[in-house]
């Protein structure tokens, strides 16, 4: 089967039959190639022009000289009087939102959202059936071992304390902080530690146990399995089914890495529907674009990762004295997350634009931020999320090389465009980067933009050493239904 | 080259020119342009493990945006100047392209361009260069333009091309010396 570009190229030539009844001169062709480029061609003229080139397919080559030059006469031109493309000032600058009558509300509206509070309490506790009695816990699956560093449970949306011994029950997760590790230990004694910045969640075992890793790196040591009734690890890219072994397991920006110590275990990347055995010494990656392939631990020897990388490994657990030993090899380098905005427990400090939202969210994310109208000072209308604006410290240095991740959903599929506002090192305004998204996807999805191919609104030599003081999302006066659950910016390893 | 570090070595700048102007020759909007490359690299980013070491990137690059602006036109329900079938033309269309990819790869290419470009405007005569510059920096219609220049309406289209090819004629020359 030939995909579309294969047809451009395999297909006959249709033109070979024609007759050349009119021919036409090189200027004439040369007069309907640029009305092309201006946009201006008519119908009946484009019909003309593709006519000749049928017949003179050498002169395709005439419509990229001319689409060059043009390109370079608007461009020489627009830059000999300093005008770029039009960007509305308050793009540039948005205005910040006006606080003082919302201050006003405050003790309003605190007060009324106490009222409502307590009504809702107590209409909900006089209107359960009797004999009804509370919802029962789903079971117990695990036992919270122990924790170190900052750490959350998340049981039914909300937070549950996190006590060392408590029960672990399906549908829980666990999130850790940067320099944080929690151990959870199932009966048999198999035993899974989450590292720092991670977070787990516990599914329930049909049969078996099953753990789904969000995001960062878990360590597990598995006492053999009964038949048929296997640990299966999930993460958004693999599927990993261990009988009886040790492993460890990271899943970072889209790719899951596993490295296996001791036992066998089976990998199936989800997305290319490929399965692998993983055997002790061996690690492989699965990204859901290159069939996995396992690989020695020790060889090829992996490139030292940046001196100033996180570490990918789970922080050593001196309190778990079953957890498995650290990584034998450095993991292969991975970009590394520069910045991060997502809204589980609120919006960011500072904040400008945005209206929180908690319903229908991607795996292991409890918030998002939807975009809102406001109405500028040009009079103009806009949709908008907008995060907080540091001029003097920044959000992030750019490096060129910098890609930018946006997972977010539209209910109303238009269009969305997310600037980036940059200044130079010494304060001075740089430009805006402007990325337009059109369609965009209606249902959760995670785009990947390197930050070089933004559009931009004045010329600046490189992206290098500039730094990114504020970004926004605009879809102007159309509502599309924007909203926002995770930003974040990784720096491939050089 | 399919790898993070490519991209992190400044493979959009340097592709960035040139595959502008083969997008721009095929949907005939230069603004419309501008979006569809950042569609392209976006896509080129997140298809970069599929790239094989050793083929051209520039190719694959073409062949990525190529789809990207014929899908472009197709939404907007305009038939493309050269024809999907037409494979000569195509191949030619390419050769051209992979040689301005090329050209564009010297380090002072654009810039010499550039100069030639405001040497140019300075040896047109004053009503041509008036016209291109009312039109490109301003954006004027053939109204205002004919207005400002003292011109008919009809005529401003004519005159105006006119002082186009000469500028373009100008700039190869320079730049071929």
């Amino acid at each position: 089967m030939h995909s579309k570009e294969d047809r451009f190229l395999t297909a006959e030539p249709e033109a070979t039959e024609l007759e050349d009844a009119s021919p036409m001169l090189p200027e004439e062709r040369d007069a309907l190639i640029l009305r092309h480029l201006d946009g201006g061609l008519d119908a009946a003229d484009a019909a003309r022009l593709r006519e000749h080139l049928l017949l003179h397919p050498e002169d395709a080559a005439r419509l990229v000289e001319l689409g060059d030059e043009e390109l370079l006469v608007r461009e020489g031109l627009r830059e000999a009087s300093g005008l770029r493309r039009a960007v509305p000032a308050a793009r540039i600058r948005p205005s910040r939102p006006r606080f003082a009558p919302l201050l006003r509300l405050l003790p309003v509206a605190a007060a009324a959202g106490l009222l409502l509070a307590t009504a809702y309490a107590f209409l909900a506790a006089y209107t359960r059936r009797p004999g009804a009695g509370p919802v029962p816990d789903p079971p117990r699956v695990a036992t919270l071992e122990s924790v170190t560093g900052e750490a959350d449970l998340v049981r039914g949306g909300r937070r549950a304390p996190l006590t060392p011994g408590g029960a672990l029950r399906a549908g829980d997760i666990l999130a850790t902080g940067t320099d944080a590790a929690v151990v959870v230990r199932y009966a048999d004694g198999t035993v899974a530690t989450l590292g720092g910045s991670g977070a787990l969640r516990i599914d329930p075992g049909a049969p078996g146990k099953r753990l789904h890793l969000l995001r960062g790196a878990v360590a597990c040591a598995a006492v053999p399995q009964p038949p048929g009734a296997p640990l299966v690890l999930a993460t958004p890219e693999a599927r990993v089914t261990v009988a009886g072994t040790r492993l460890t397991l990271v899943s970072r920006d889209g790719a899951t890495v596993l490295e296996v110590t001791e036992g066998l275990v089976r990998l199936a990347d989800t997305a290319l529907a490929v399965e692998v055995d993983v055997a002790a010494g061996e690690r492989v990656v699965a990204d859901n674009r290159v069939p996995p392939r396992p690989l020695p631990l020790a060889d090829p020897p992996a490139p030292a990762p940046p001196a100033d990388a996180e570490p990918l490994v789970p922080v050593p657990r001196p309190h778990a004295p079953t957890a498995p030993p650290p990584l034998a090899v450095p993991l292969p380098a991975l970009p590394r997350t520069v910045y991060e905005d997502r809204f589980d427990g609120g919006l960011p400090p500072g904040w400008l634009r945005g209206r929180r939202v908690e319903a229908g969210l991607p795996d292991g994310l409890c918030g998002a931020v939807r975009q809102e109208h406001f109405r500028n000072d040009q009079g103009e209308d806009h949709h908008q999320i907008a995060s907080r604006s540091d001029y003097e410290k920044g959000l992030f240095a750019v490096e060129a090389g910098d890609v930018i991740h946006v997972t977010y959903r539209c209910t109303n599929p238009v269009f969305f465009e997310l600037f980036l506002c940059l200044r130079r090192p010494d304060r001075r305004y740089a430009c805006n980067l402007i990325h337009r998204v059109q369609p965009p996807a209606p249902t959760w999805t995670t785009i990947d933009l390197p930050l070089a191919a933004f559009r931009r609104t004045e010329p600046v030599d490189s992206l290098d050493g500039l730094v990114c003081f504020h970004y926004f999302f605009d879809s102007q006066m159309i509502d599309s239904g924007l909203e926002v659950a995770r930003v974040w910016v990784t720096r491939a390893p050089r | 080259m399919g790898s993070d570090a490519l991209w992190a070595q400044g493979v959009i700048e340097q592709n960035r020119r040139w595959l502008l102007a083969y997008v721009y020759t095929i949907v005939g909007d230069a603004a419309a342009a501008e979006d569809l490359v950042q569609d392209v690299f976006a896509i080129a980013y997140a298809k970069r493990a599929e790239f094989r070491t050793g083929e051209p990137f520039g190719a694959w690059l073409r062949g990525i945006a190529r789809n990207v602006a014929l899908r472009h036109l197709e939404r907007r329900s305009r038939a493309p100047i050269l024809f999907g079938t037409d494979a000569a033309a195509w191949q030619a269309f390419d050769r051209r392209a992979a040689a301005l990819e090329q050209a564009h790869l010297a380090p002072d290419f654009e810039r010499d361009r550039l100069d030639a470009l405001r040497a140019c405007l300075e040896t047109l005569a004053d009503k041509a260069r008036r016209l291109l510059v009312g039109r490109y920096r301003e954006g004027l219609s053939f109204p205002a333009l004919g207005r400002r220049c003292g011109l008919a309406t009809a005529s401003v289209p004519v005159v105006l091309h006119r002082a186009r090819v000469s500028l373009g004629e100008c700039i190869r020359k320079k730049t071929a010396s």
